[in-house]
């Protein structure tokens, strides 16, 4: 057998085995050592993402991919389920990138969890969540993927709720499983199509499509199913709820890992989007409204947590209009990029909340650039990444994108919606640096504030690396699959920089008016709009489950149940009865003794008549 | 507070209503005692209650009471008038009728289509 192919299914097979082993362990009864996190599970991970750059370096440099079937799991006459493993250009770059951000992540979460008593078991969920993961990520058939698929939402739901005392921790875990099933629907019908009419759950056997079939209900069931996953708009309010989980669930799942899965379903399948105007329109006018809406609600936020959050919410849409353009490499690198500097964000901001003792509220931060300077410069960096700054990670796959949407033929709303959101996107970083590194501080001096762990500073050294080179390297190794436009006038090619240097200044002039005095009866209709999250999870959550249950109580009680139906039925019944039974009950008037002697008589009578 | 604005939506509470302090009538301000009176009296009975160190149990709401007796006594006080007749037949009996009708029609239709193969089933699983 070739050589390269041997290594690369090997250390493949080898990278799932390592991340296995440490789960193997944690079954056995004996107690596990009290740093087993730190010294199995990290450091698996750590080999893991070693193991895991052989392959890619065999894909550079031969661009070999391969698929490894390793078991006939179901197999029938007519439909195979095997388990089959599929690593071309987008798994091979992806789990490096998952195994990198999740080992830095890993080592700041001992620090972070370190006086939570069940310590071993977060770092098992976690553990088994990126094995879930890695699955979704490397499946070659669509069974194999809704196993990933459905592993991700459970972990979801387990490490969302994992302080389970608190009842937003449970109110938001179940709201992410009941939003992701909503999504699950879509899939389900997707793989129930290929199923009947395709004969095939492979991937591979998908894309050829002889009989020239219209793909367009299946793949509005998948972009349903990235609706739920992927917290675009209509399904999106599970995400900032999301955040009552603890910070390096925040940073692992929903900012690097679990919510781009959706996007990837449809990168992964984009083939059979390719000629489909309907699904392409849906993504594009989706991922914009997305994009906007959860800008929008980004900037007034309060909690540091959240207003990270919706900034991932919003770049989950930008990815969703990049498939909607028909460029999902441009989405995939958008995808890595992001991974690296939403993850850090998410590393400083854990970091700062544990050592303002807890405290979230970015109103009640400040100056922490002279108290934790590390941490606020890793913040800074990460927020140039996020605006898509020159030639920092997020520039390379964030202008890609900005530059193919300003010369595609398409409609100029989802343009206008995305360069908006790319403007709000420089404002609420610019509002969480403000806050928080800048000024003085808003906090008492209580807890003491330091960043001499190692444990803190390594990750977020190795994140602000990625965030730095990634883009570039990834752009430099890999050519793009389709042709990019190169030649558009100055002013389309320079937009993004400049819609974003737009947002800077007017967040930067409005940070100036924070110490001044303005009217005393300003208009809020804009602010409670973007405050209370566009009414949504009002709306919804609340008015129509109430409106529902409140009309239905009403019938039960007053209008139908208790009232007609009870004379309908029993009262009714006993109405019309009773008369009669006064009627008959009352014809005897209780003589027992005439009653009595009338009876012996009549029956000595009938027995001397019928003796006779 | 000369420039109190209330919210888009509330009403103006009743100590800031400038029509509460002047050019009031004396029936009105007569009546305003007698309830403020009323009030009082409830008022210092609830407090004797709640501040009464060897209470034990629950203080009495008979506003409470009356409305749980309510809720779970609907039929004892059931009359059929005018207005309970037309909001059980329109709850509980028009929605049997208007859902026969609908879901007969749609089958009807569907029936005809099929028998004529016209009926469209461009997004059946089970073609």
């Amino acid at each position: 057998m070739h050589t390269s192919t041997l290594a690369m299914s090997s250390s493949l097979l080898m990278v799932l085995t390592l991340l296995a082993t440490p789960l193997f362990i944690s079954l056995s009864p004996l107690p596990l050592q009290k740093s087993w996190a730190l010294t199995h599970v990290k450091t698996a991970v750590k080999l893991a993402f070693l193991v895991s750059l052989f392959p890619l370096f065999i894909f550079l440099n031969e661009g070999a991919e391969i698929i490894i079937t390793n078991w006939h799991w179901m197999n029938t006459l007519i439909f195979d389920i095997n388990i089959s493993f599929k690593f071309d250009h987008y798994s091979i770059i992806f789990t490096p990138v998952a195994l990198y951000v999740t080992w830095a992540i890993l080592e700041f979460a001992f620090w972070y969890m370190h006086t939570d008593p069940n310590i071993n078991r977060f770092f098992k969920y976690l553990l088994l969540f990126l094995i879930a993961m890695i699955m979704l990520v490397t499946a070659n058939n669509m069974f194999q993927l809704f196993i990933g698929w459905e592993g991700v939402g459970i972990m979801s739901f387990l490490l969302i709720g994992w302080w389970y005392g608190r009842t937003e921790a449970n109110t938001a875990a179940l709201q992410a499983v009941i939003y992701n099933r909503v999504g699950d629907v879509g899939l389900i019908l997707s793989m129930a199509w290929f199923a009947t009419n395709l004969n095939s759950w492979e991937i591979h056997q998908m894309f050829a499509n002889p009989q020239n079939l219209d793909f367009t209900l299946p793949l509005l069931g998948l972009i349903l199913a990235a609706t739920g996953k992927s917290a675009q708009f209509g399904l999106h309010p599970w995400l900032p709820a999301a955040m009552e989980g603890p910070t390096p669930v925040s940073a692992l799942l929903h900012s690097s890992t679990m919510v781009v899965a959706g996007i990837f379903l449809l990168i992964r399948l984009h083939p059979l989007m390719e000629n489909n105007q309907t699904a392409l329109s849906t993504c594009l006018c989706l991922g914009a409204l997305t994009t906007l809406f959860t800008a929008t609600c980004a900037l007034t936020q309060n909690d540091i947590k959240k207003i990270i959050a919706f900034s991932t919410s919003s770049q989950l849409g930008l990815m969703m209009v990049t498939i909607g353009l028909n460029q999902p490499q441009l989405a995939f690198l958008h995808i890595c990029t992001h991974a690296f500097f939403k993850a850090m964000l998410f590393l400083c901001s854990g970091s700062i909340i544990h050592n303002l003792n807890n405290e979230q509220d970015i109103r009640k931060m400040g100056g922490m650039h002279s108290l934790t300077p590390y941490t606020s410069s890793c913040l800074t960096i990460g927020s140039l990444a996020l605006t898509g700054t020159p030639f920092l990670a997020g520039f390379f796959s964030k202008d890609a994108i900005i530059e193919a949407l300003n010369t595609s033929h398409l409609n100029a709303w989802a343009l206008i919606l995305t360069l908006l959101a790319t403007s709000f996107t420089a404002i609420y970083s610019l509002r969480i640096i403000f806050f928080v590194s800048m000024g003085f501080p808003r906090f008492n001096s209580i807890s003491p504030i330091n960043e001499n762990n190692p444990s803190i500073i390594n990750p977020l050294k190795r994140l602000a690396w990625g965030s730095i080179v990634a883009g570039l390297i990834i752009t430099l190794n890999f050519l793009p699959s389709k042709t990019p436009i190169m030649s558009m006038p100055l002013l389309l090619k320079i937009s993004a920089l400049l819609v974003s240097l737009l947002g800077l200044l007017i967040a930067l002039e409005l940070a100036s008016l924070t110490s001044k005095t303005f009217k005393s009866h300003p208009n809020m209709a804009l602010y409670t709009f973007s405050n209370l999250l566009g009414f949504f999870p009002t709306i919804i959550h609340r008015m129509a489950p109430n409106l529902n249950l409140v009309l239905g109580q009403k019938i039960a009680t007053q209008l139908v149940d208790q009232t007609w139906f009870e004379k309908g039925g029993p009262k009714g019944v006993t109405s019309l009865n009773l008369p009669l039974i006064t009627l008959t009950s009352d014809t005897q008037k209780g003589l027992i003794k005439t009653y009595l002697t009338l009876f012996f008589l009549t029956f000595t009578l009938a027995l001397f008549f019928s003796a006779s | 507070m000369a420039d109190y604005r209330e919210a888009p939506l509330a009403s103006r509470p009743k100590t800031l209503d400038p029509a509460e302090y002047f050019n009031l009538s004396q029936d009105k301000r007569r009546s305003e005692t007698e309830r403020a009176t009323l009030r009082a009296q409830l008022k210092r009975q609830y407090q004797m209650q709640l501040n009464n160190p060897h209470r034990k149990e629950l203080i009495e709401d008979p506003a409470l009471t009356r409305w749980v007796y309510a809720r779970a006594n609907p039929y004892n006080h059931f009359r059929p008038t005018k207005k309970t007749t037309l909001l059980g037949g329109l709850f509980g009996v028009l929605p049997l009728f208007v859902l026969y009708f609908v879901l007969k029609t749609d089958r009807d239709r569907k029936e005809e289509q099929i028998k004529a193969g016209t009926y469209d089933r461009r997004f059946h699983l089970s073609s």
